[in-house]
């Protein structure tokens, strides 16, 4: 798996903030795989069919990600669904801090309770047939 | 996941779907599932449609599935072709 540039200095963010590596997958074809960084939050920087994506879990409900856009709408910053991965290396290094507070103990219920709720209305927006 | 259950799935080389334009990619992509959806085969969903990465080609392919008169099923992990009970 070789790794631009950007998700470099993401990589790098993240180790700057103390997240570690804790595992780093390869996936079968297509060049895709997942690097996971975690310590109270989790970051796992994945490329699905020479796609990068980077995604956001709480340690609490590690099996939940969340994208950059639903984390970025979540703290009301609006702009459109699909990042490209600078723009998604973008939103993690500003909103850091905003990120790790939506995941801290007393508003982390709420937070994946509202991420739910967001998802929801974009699958609407997106498959409107199916979810209505 | 899909070896396990004798299921088809869409796969690439690496050193291949690097080489490929996107334009290319989705055309071999589409074939795939074109082929699928000429069998009326069911697609089996790793992970939920709502949960589809924004900009992904599993997003894609969905769209392309709903374009084509799937739905999923009643529990989310499955597409159902059109007029299948």
């Amino acid at each position: 798996m070789e790794i631009p540039e950007h998700i470099r200095q993401v990589i790098g963010f993240l180790e700057s903030v103390g997240l570690s590596r804790k595992a780093m997958v390869k996936g079968n074809g297509f060049g895709s795989g997942v690097i996971t960084y975690e310590n109270g939050v989790r970051v796992r920087i994945v490329n699905d069919r020479g796609d990068w994506f980077i995604e956001v879990s709480d340690l609490r409900q590690p099996n939940e990600w969340y994208d950059l856009a639903l984390l970025r709408d979540l703290l009301g910053d609006r702009g459109p669904d699909v990042l490209g991965a600078p723009e998604q290396a973008a939103i993690l290094t500003s909103r850091w801090d905003a990120i790790c507070s939506i995941f801290e103990p007393a508003c982390a219920a709420e937070s994946h309770r509202r991420l739910q709720r967001l998802r929801e209305e974009r699958a609407k927006r997106w498959f409107p047939t199916w979810y209505k | 996941m899909s070896e396990a259950m004798g299921a088809r799935r869409f796969q690439i080389p690496e050193s291949v779907w690097n080489r490929m334009t996107d334009a290319e990619r989705w055309a071999a992509n589409q074939k795939f599932l074109d082929r699928s959806i000429a069998h009326g085969d069911q697609i089996i969903l790793a992970t939920p449609a709502g949960n589809a990465r924004p900009g992904s080609w599993f997003k894609r392919e969905l769209e392309y599935h709903m374009g084509k008169g799937y739905g999923p099923s009643a529990d989310g992990t499955r597409l159902i072709p059109p007029g299948a009970p």
